[in-house]
């Protein structure tokens, strides 16, 4: 009974060190999301001029927003399955 | 890159793209001989990236598989991304040339005496575009925005699973 009792605890370690490794490398992911975000929009303000600026941002952001419903759509279908 | 490396492969590709054909209705497409379209579709056979299907009847019909349907997408995303890479670079090579020029000779004339500093040539070329950095920062924008494009709309329609 105490075995079994030791066993469920260990497992209960091991699934919440699961659960906050999980947690922090969707929080360094995030972080590294945006700061390639935000250096893909310096390289945009270095290389072109203002004229054009606003059309490669309009690009980057258009492209963000499809890869972000396209991975959106792969996780709602794989829910759903 | 044995599938690509030909026009016609990437023609056949295309072709079998809208819906599955047979070897005679390829040929009168694209206008190559019967026998030489059967040589590329045995190597496209060979690659995985079409499949034969016979209907019931005599005909043989070639179909693009999953496979050859992403090298398709792929085929036409790099189309497009080149295409608007090659627009990028034209038009910022052009755009900022003239833009330059009338900075250089008209900006003095517009600024008021002892007023703002006039622009000199050297803040101008800051803030220049660079065609080359244009062209491969529209290529790379312009893939991911039509291959996840084509990617999503077959999500979409694809029936649940």
């Amino acid at each position: 009974m105490e075995e079994q009792e030791e066993v469920k605890e260990r497992f209960n370690i091991e699934d919440l060190l699961k659960k906050i490794f999980i947690a922090v490398a969707v929080i360094l992911l995030l972080i590294s999301i945006f700061g390639l975000y935000t250096s893909l929009n310096e390289l945009i303000s270095i290389w072109i001029g203002y004229k054009f600026a606003p059309i490669y941002r309009a690009l980057l952001n258009l492209a963000v927003l499809i890869l972000a419903i396209y991975v959106l759509n792969l996780l709602i279908k794989g829910k759903k399955s | 890159m044995k599938v690509v490396d030909s026009q016609t492969r990437l023609e056949i590709i295309k072709s079998l793209k809208d819906r599955n054909k047979t070897l005679s209705e390829l040929s009168r497409e694209l206008g190559i001989s019967k026998p030489s379209i059967y040589r590329h579709l045995k190597i496209l056979y060979f690659y995985g990236i079409v499949e034969r299907i016979k209907n019931g009847n005599k005909f043989v019909y070639y179909r693009l598989t999953e496979k050859g349907r992403e090298v398709a997408d792929l085929i036409v995303s790099l189309a497009v991304s080149a295409l608007g890479s090659a627009l990028a670079y034209t038009a910022t090579y052009h755009g900022e040339s003239v833009a330059f020029d009338i900075s250089v000779e008209q900006a003095p004339k517009y600024a008021p005496a002892g007023g703002f500093p006039t622009p000199t040539p050297a803040k101008i070329v800051q803030t220049a575009t660079d065609p080359v950095m244009a062209s491969i920062l529209a290529f790379v924008f312009i893939f991911v925005i039509v291959f996840f494009s084509i990617k999503l709309i077959r999500l979409v329609k694809s029936p649940k699973r």
